[in-house]
C-alpha cells in the first residue's frame, strides 16, 4: 500500500505540471486606414497624408504605401502621401497596400469664393467615431462606445451602457482584431456595469489607430463584446 | 442467514467509507482515510444565465487528504485537507504567426481546508441521522498568478451546517442504499451563502460498492456580484450547479482500496462546464 501510495502522489504531480497551448484564431484580413483624413482643401494647399497598415493579426506593419487620385486635375497626390489641391472640385483618394485599400472624398475649394476661416476650422475639426456595442458571448452586453478628441482622446460609454454584473475581470481594449487582445490597447478594467463612463486614452494614440472597441474578460482571457467604429 | 447478515455490516462498513456525506458515523475509535487526486480541466464555462461560452483552458489540479475519526459512539471528527492545489492556464498561442499571445500561469499552493463535527442523531438499523457542523479555513490563494487570476481558494471563512440521513434496504440478495443531505453554507467576505442538497445510491457487490451523487449548490445570490472580481472556475462568487457523480471503489482487501469517480455537471453558472475527475486510496481503521 505504501508503494501505492507513493506511486499516487508522483503521478499526481506529474499529471497536474502540465501547462498547454490554446491556439487562438486570430486571422483577420489585412486593413489600411488614413490615419489623418482631410475632407476640404482650398486650391493651392498641400497636405501630408499618413497611411497606417494593419496585417493579418492586425498589428501595426510598415509598409509602402500606393496613392492614388481619382482626378488629378483636381487634387495631385505624389507617392508619399503629400496631396496638393489644384482646381475646384471632388477627387477620391486611396491609399493602398496590396488589396487593403481604404478610400474617401476630398472637396477643393476656391477660396475667393469661400470663407477661408470657416474651411480652417472644419480642416481643424475631428469627427467622433461612433461603436454601437453587441454581445459575442452569452453575457448581457449592449450600448455605444464614442472614440472623441477633445481636450485629449478619450472614449466614452454613453448612458445605455449595459453589461452583466456576474462578469468577473472585465477590461475594454481598442484593437484592429477581436480575436486576441495581442496588439490591442488596453484602457482599463470596465468600472460601472452600467451607464456613462470615460476612459482616458494614452498620448501617441490617434482616432483612427483602431477599428474597434473590445470588452474582454481577463480571467477567463475570452471577448465579451465589441463594437466596430465608424466612420 | 448469517451470510445475509455479514453482507448486511460490509453495506454499512461500505457506506462508512463512502465518505462524510452519509447518515451513518464512525464509531468510536474507528477511522476512515484516503488520499485523493482531483483534476478539472475546463475549456469553457456555464455563464450567469446557464449558457455556455468558451474560456481559455483552465485547470485545478487538487491533492487532498481526507479523515473521519470517531471520537465517541455520536460524535465523529472530519478534516479536509488540499496539501498540494495547483491553478493553470494554458498559454494561448496565434493561429496565424504561431507567436504566443499570452504565456501559460500556473499557482501552487496549500487549498482553503474544512473541519468538521458530525453528531448522530438515530443511528439504528431502520435509518441513520447525522447533523455536522464545518468550518471553512480559507488557506488557498484567492489571487495568485501574474494577473491574479489564478486561485486555489476562496479567500473567505465559511460555516456550513448540514443533514444527512442514510437508509439500507433488502433488495433480494442485494443490500443498495441511499442517502440525502441538505446544507446551509454562511459566507462571509462578500460571498453568498450557499443551499447545498443532495442524493446517494450505492449498491455493494462483492468487492466493488458502486456508487451514484446528485449534488446541487444553490446561491442565496446576497452576496457581491463578481463584477469587481477575479473569481473564476470553481471559486466564482454565486457559482451554482447540479452534477451526476458515478464513484466506484474496489476493496483491495478488507481495509483499504481505491476508487474512481467523474463528476458532470447536468447545469450551471459561473463554474467549469466540464467533467471533474478523482482518484483516490482509501484505508479503513
Amino acid at each position: 500500500m505504501g508503494r501505492l501510495i507513493v506511486g499516487f502522489l508522483v503521478a499526481g504531480l506529474v499529471l497536474s505540471n502540465c501547462i498547454g497551448t490554446d491556439i487562438v484564431e486570430d486571422f483577420v484580413e489585412a486593413r489600411v486606414t488614413v490615419a489623418n483624413k482631410i475632407e476640404v482643401m482650398l486650391v493651392n494647399d498641400q497636405y501630408q497624408l499618413e497611411g497606417l497598415y494593419f496585417d493579418n493579426t492586425g498589428a501595426r506593419q510598415s509598409a509602402d504605401f500606393n496613392w492614388n487620385s481619382s482626378d488629378p486635375a483636381v487634387l495631385q497626390i505624389d507617392e508619399s502621401g503629400l496631396v496638393t489641391a489644384l482646381m475646384p472640385g471632388t477627387s477620391t483618394v486611396t491609399a493602398s497596400v496590396n488589396e487593403a485599400m481604404e478610400s474617401f472624398a476630398v472637396e477643393v475649394l476656391d477660396p475667393a469664393v469661400v470663407d477661408e476661416d470657416s474651411v480652417r476650422v472644419i480642416q481643424a475639426m475631428e469627427g467622433d467615431r461612433t461603436a454601437e456595442l453587441r454581445t459575442v458571448s452569452s453575457y448581457q452586453l449592449e450600448g455605444t462606445a464614442i472614440l472623441r478628441n477633445q481636450d485629449g482622446l478619450r472614449l466614452i460609454l454613453t448612458e445605455d451602457f449595459e453589461t452583466s454584473e456576474a462578469l468577473p475581470g472585465l477590461y475594454i481594449y481598442l484593437t484592429n482584431n477581436t480575436a486576441s487582445v495581442a496588439n490591442a490597447q488596453e484602457l482599463g478594467e470596465v468600472t460601472a456595469a452600467s451607464g456613462q463612463q470615460e476612459y482616458e486614452i494614452p498620448q501617441g494614440i490617434r482616432i483612427n489607430d483602431f477599428s474597434h472597441v473590445l470588452f474582454y474578460c481577463k480571467p477567463f482571457r475570452v471577448a465579451v463584446g465589441e463594437g466596430e467604429f465608424t466612420p | 442467514m448469517l451470510r445475509i447478515f455479514i453482507i448486511y455490516l460490509l453495506s454499512l462498513c461500505a457506506t462508512q467509507l463512502a465518505f462524510a456525506g452519509d447518515g451513518w458515523i464512525q464509531p468510536k475509535g474507528s477511522g476512515y482515510f484516503k488520499l485523493s487526486q482531483y483534476w478539472v480541466i475546463a475549456d469553457q464555462h456555464f455563464t450567469n444565465t446557464g449558457g455556455i461560452d468558451p474560456n481559455a483552458t483552465r485547470g485545478t489540479y487538487i491533492t487532498s487528504l481526507y479523515g473521519e475519526y470517531g471520537f465517541t459512539e455520536r460524535l465523529t471528527g472530519i478534516v479536509y485537507f488540499p496539501f498540494f492545489v495547483r491553478a493553470l492556464q494554458n498559454e494561448q498561442v496565434s493561429g496565424t504567426t504561431g507567436e504566443v499571445i499570452l504565456p501559460g500561469d500556473a499557482v501552487n499552493s496549500v487549498g482553503d481546508t474544512q473541519l468538521t463535527m458530525k453528531y448522530g442523531i438515530v443511528q439504528n438499523d431502520k435509518i441513520a441521522l447525522s447533523g455536522s457542523f464545518s468550518l471553512g479555513l480559507p488557506f488557498g490563494n484567492n489571487s495568485g498568478g501574474r494577473d491574479g487570476s489564478l486561485q486555489t481558494g476562496t479567500g473567505e471563512w465559511n460555516q456550513m451546517f448540514r443533514l444527512d440521513a442514510s437508509k439500507s434496504f433488502r433488495v433480494g440478495e442485494l443490500y443498495p442504499f441511499a442517502s440525502v443531505y441538505s446544507a446551509f453554507n454562511n459566507r462571509t467576505n462578500g460571498f453568498s451563502d450557499e443551499f447545498r442538497f443532495g442524493a446517494k445510491v450505492g449498491l455493494l457487490l462483492d468487492k466493488f460498492l458502486i456508487q451514484l451523487s446528485l449534488d446541487g449548490v444553490e446561491s442565496f445570490q446576497n452576496g457581491d456580484a463578481n463584477f469587481n472580481s477575479d473569481g473564476t472556475g470553481l471559486y466564482s462568487n454565486n457559482a451554482e450547479f447540479l452534477a451526476l457523480t458515478p464513484e466506484l471503489s474496489y476493496f483491495v482487501k478488507d481495509s483499504w482500496g481505491i476508487s474512481a469517480a467523474y463528476a458532470g455537471a447536468v447545469s450551471g453558472k459561473l463554474i467549469f462546464a466540464r467533467p471533474a475527475y478523482s482518484v483516490g486510496v482509501f484505508l479503513a481503521l
